[in-house]
C-alpha cells in the first residue's frame, strides 16, 4: 500500500536576469531552476543530489516559498501553494519546516534554547498557554538527545552536532508533514553525523515526516532515501529508487557521479586504478547562464557518450522501468 | 618501508596555544616519518591537531598566540625545530609547500593568479622575469589548467574552485618541492572535481617523486589515495598503518567507531553505529586515555592514565590500553 501523495512540484522554475553585460546589451538569463518537477509521499524521504550549482537548495526554497518561483506549481495535500495570497499561505508553512546546513547560523544567538523552540508554536498558535508550549519543548528536546536543563542556554554554547540537534527540535515543534533538509549534515564531522542521521530518521518514524533530502553526498543520499532525484544545471536527469540507481544508474551524468565517490575497504586501491584508466569526469559543471531552454542537453559538454542529437534536441524524461525516469537520448 | 633515511622524521612534537583559558596543547608529542614519494595521511575531525601539526612543520604557527614547544621535526638531513626564520624561509621556497582548503580564499582577489604564481617564483629566485610568463604558463599546463596561457590573467574570482585549487597547486610545484602538505585539499570541493584534484596529486607523486601529507577527514579519499595512515584524536595519533591494514583491521576503538559510522553505498540503511558523545575541548582533556569518555570498551584504567603506545608490527602500532588487535596484520 502506497501512501498519498503530500507534496507535487510541477515545471518549477527560478531565472535571475543579470545585469547586461554591454549598455543596452542583451541581459544574461541564469536559470537556476529550469523546468524540475517532483513528487513525495507522506511519510517517504526523496533524495536530491547533485553538484554545487544544480539548482537543487534553489527547488527546495521554491518549494517552501522562501524564494518566487518563476513559473511552475506547488501542490502540498492537494492545495496549490504558490499562487495563494500570503495571508492564505501562513497556515501552509507551518506544514513545511526547514533544516539548514549551518545550524548555527540558522538560530536567533539572543534567544535561549527554550525560546527558539517555543517561538513557532506561539507564532502559529500550538499549545494552549505557555505552561503547555514549556511543556512540548521539554518533551522535544529529550526526543533529539538534549535535557530540558538546555532550555535556559543559548546556541553558541552548543556543539555544531548539538545545534543541529536544535534546529531539528526546532522545526518539529509546530508539527509539519514535511521537512526540507538543505546538507543537514555536511558541516559535521563523520563521527557526528552518523548520529544525526540516526536521530532523523528516528524522527521521520516517529512523527510521520516526509523529507525532502538535499545533499551533494551520494553516501549519505543512499542511506537515508527511499528515492533519489539526480539534478544537473537545474533539471532532474532521473529518477529512481534508491537501490535502482546505485545498481542500474542509466544516466551519464548519474554514472559518473557514482563513479567519483572514493571507495573504501579492500577495492579501494582497485577503484582508482579503474578509474584513472576510464579518464572519467573531465571538466567541470560549465556556466548555467543562458544555458537553460535551448535545443540541447545540458550535460553534452562532459558526456563521455555524446553524439549528435545531443547538440540538437534536448532529452525528455521518460520512463525506463517502474518509477525509474531518465533524461537522455542514448538510454 | 625501504631502508633509505626517511625525507621527514617527526618525533614527539609538541604544540601549544595560549588562550584565555591558560595553555593548549593542540598537538601532543605527535611522531611519524615520511618517506620520498610516499603519501602519508594524517586523518582526523575538526580539533584533533591535524592542521597545527602541519603548520608547525612549515612554521607557520602564529608567533603571538602559540609556539611549538619541544620534539624534533628532522627534514631531509635538517632540523626544523628551533630553525631560524630565514632559513625556515628558504626551505619554503625550495623543499617544502603547502595548499589550503578553500583555494579561492587563499589566492589575493586583486592580482590575476598568474601574476601571484609569478611572484612566487620571482621572490624564490626560480626564474628571471623575462622568463617567467612562460615558466608560469608551462606548470599551469602540467597541472591541467585548460588554456594555460589565457588564464594567466584570470582573476580568482573568475575560475572555479577546482581551477583556484590547481592554481594553488602550481604555485606550490614552482619551488620545486619534496614535500607538499596539502590540507583538506578537496574538502570544499565538488566530488567529481575532488577526483580530478586527486588524481593530479598522484601523477605529481609519480613524475616527480613528490612526498605528500594528505590532511583529511574523510575516510573514503584516504582509503583510496593514501600509502599510510596516521589517525590523529584529541592531538595524539592514536594509530598508525599502513591505509589497507587500516581498513580491513583497525586496531584502535576510535578509528573503528570512524569506520562503522560511514554509510555504505551497497548497502541499505540500517541504523548507522555512531560513536556517543563528541570529542571533549582540548581544555578539558580527560586525565586518561582522550578517547576513554565516548569509548565502547573503556575500563577504570583508561580513565586514570593515558595509553601507552604499542607496536603491532614494523608498520603499525597502536596507542591503546585494549587493542583490537594485540599483533600484526595476518
Amino acid at each position: 500500500m502506497k501512501s498519498p501523495i503530500l507534496l507535487q512540484a510541477e515545471g518549477l522554475q527560478k531565472q535571475y536576469v543579470l545585469g547586461a553585460p554591454k549598455l543596452f546589451g542583451k541581459r544574461a538569463v541564469l536559470n537556476a531552476v529550469d523546468g524540475v518537477s517532483l513528487y513525495l509521499r507522506e511519510g517517504e524521504t526523496l533524495g536530491l543530489v547533485g553538484e554545487s550549482g544544480s539548482g537543487k537548495s534553489t527547488t527546495g526554497r521554491l518549494i517552501l516559498r522562501l524564494l518566487e518561483a518563476t513559473a511552475g506549481q506547488v501542490h502540498l495535500r492537494g492545495q496549490e501553494l504558490l499562487g495563494l495570497a500570503p495571508r492564505q499561505f501562513a497556515p501552509w508553512r507551518r506544514d513545511m519546516q526547514m533544516i539548514f546546513q549551518d545550524a548555527g547560523a540558522s538560530l536567533n544567538p539572543a534567544y535561549n534554547v527554550g525560546q527558539l523552540i517555543e517561538e513557532p508554536m506561539l507564532v502559529n498558535h500550538i499549545g494552549a498557554n505557555h505552561a503547555d508550549r514549556r511543556e512540548r519543548a521539554n518533551d522535544l528536546l529529550q526526543q533529539v538527545g538534549l535535557k530540558p536543563e538546555h532550555r535556559t542556554r543559548h546556541a553558541h554554547e552548543f556543539s555544531g552536532g548539538q545545534r543541529q540537534r536544535i534546529g531539528i527540535a526546532r522545526a518539529l515543534a509546530v508539527r509539519p508533514g514535511l521537512i526540507v533538509a538543505d546538507e543537514p549534515v555536511s558541516a559535521l564531522d563523520v563521527s557526528v553525523q552518523s548520529q544525526i542521521l540516526n536521530l532523523m530518521r528516528d524522527m521521520r518514524e516517529r512523527h510521520g515526516l516526509a523529507y525532502l533530502f538535499i545533499a551533494h553526498d551520494l553516501a549519505v543520499v543512499r542511506h537515508m532515501s527511499e528515492r533519489i532525484a539526480v539534478m544537473y544545471l537545474g533539471r532532474i536527469v532521473e529518477t529512481a529508487s534508491a537501490a535502482d540507481l546505485y545498481l542500474r544508474p542509466a544516466h551519464p551524468y548519474t554514472q559518473m557521479l557514482l563513479a567519483a565517490i572514493p571507495r573504501m575497504g579492500p577495492e579501494a586501491a582497485n577503484a582508482r586504478r579503474l578509474r584513472t584508466a576510464r579518464a572519467s569526469a573531465a571538466q567541470e559543471l560549465p556556466s548555467p547562464i543562458n544555458s537553460g531552454s535551448g535545443n540541447a542537453c545540458a550535460f553534452r559538454t562532459r558526456c563521455p557518450r555524446r553524439q549528435a542529437i545531443c547538440g540538437s534536441q534536448a532529452p525528455v524524461s521518460r520512463e525506463i522501468a517502474p518509477g525509474h525516469s531518465v533524461a537522455c537520448h542514448l538510454v | 618501508m625501504t631502508a633509505a633515511a626517511p625525507l621527514l622524521c617527526v618525533q614527539d612534537l609538541h604544540t601549544v596555544f595560549d588562550t584565555r583559558r591558560g595553555p593548549v596543547t593542540a598537538v601532543d608529542h605527535v611522531s611519524f616519518e615520511l618517506a620520498h614519494g610516499e603519501i602519508l595521511a594524517l586523518l582526523g575531525e575538526s580539533g584533533c591537531g591535524k592542521s597545527v601539526t602541519a603548520l608547525s612543520l612549515m612554521g607557520l604557527i602564529p608567533p603571538r598566540t602559540g609556539r611549538v614547544a619541544g620534539g624534533r621535526m628532522h627534514f631531509d638531513g635538517e632540523e626544523l625545530a628551533g630553525a631560524d626564520t630565514a632559513r625556515l624561509r628558504q626551505l619554503r621556497a625550495s623543499a617544502m609547500a603547502m595548499i589550503f582548503q578553500e583555494p579561492s580564499s587563499a589566492l589575493n582577489p586583486v592580482l590575476s593568479v598568474g601574476r601571484q604564481v609569478a611572484e612566487a617564483m620571482l621572490c624564490h629566485g626560480k626564474c628571471s622575469k623575462a622568463e617567467v610568463r612562460e615558466r608560469v604558463v608551462q606548470l599551469f599546463r602540467e597541472v591541467g589548467i585548460t588554456e594555460p596561457a589565457r588564464r594567466y590573467d584570470s582573476y580568482p574570482h573568475e575560475l572555479s574552485g577546482g581551477m583556484c585549487q590547481r592554481v594553488m597547486i602550481a604555485m606550490a610545484l614552482s619551488c620545486d618541492p619534496q614535500l607538499l602538505i596539502a590540507d583538506e585539499p578537496t574538502t570544499a570541493l565538488d566530488v567529481t572535481v575532488q577526483q580530478q584534484i586527486l588524481d593530479l596529486l598522484h601523477g605529481l607523486r609519480e613524475r616527480r617523486n613528490m612526498a605528500v601529507l594528505l590532511i583529511t577527514h574523510d575516510l573514503g579519499v584516504v582509503a583510496e589515495n593514501a600509502d599510510r595512515v596516521a589517525v590523529m584524536y584529541l592531538g595524539k595519533v592514536v594509530e598508525q598503518a599502513p591505509v589497507a591494514e587500516l581498513f580491513a583491521q583497525p586496531a584502535h576503538p576510535y578509528t573503528q567507531g570512524l569506520l562503522a559510522s560511514m554509510p555504505d553505498l551497497e548497502h541499505e540503511g540500517a541504523p548507522l553505529t555512531s560513536i556517543a558523545g563528541t570529542v571533549p575541548e582540548l581544555h578539558a582533556r580527560p586525565p586518561g586515555c582522550g578517547f576513554a569518555p565516548r569509548c565502547p570498551q573503556a575500563d577504570a584504567r583508561c580513565h586514570m592514565a593515558p595509553p601507552p603506545l604499542i607496536t603491532l608490527s614494523a608498520a603499525r602500532s597502536v596507542r591503546c590500553w585494549q587493542p583490537l588487535l594485540t599483533t600484526g596484520f595476518a
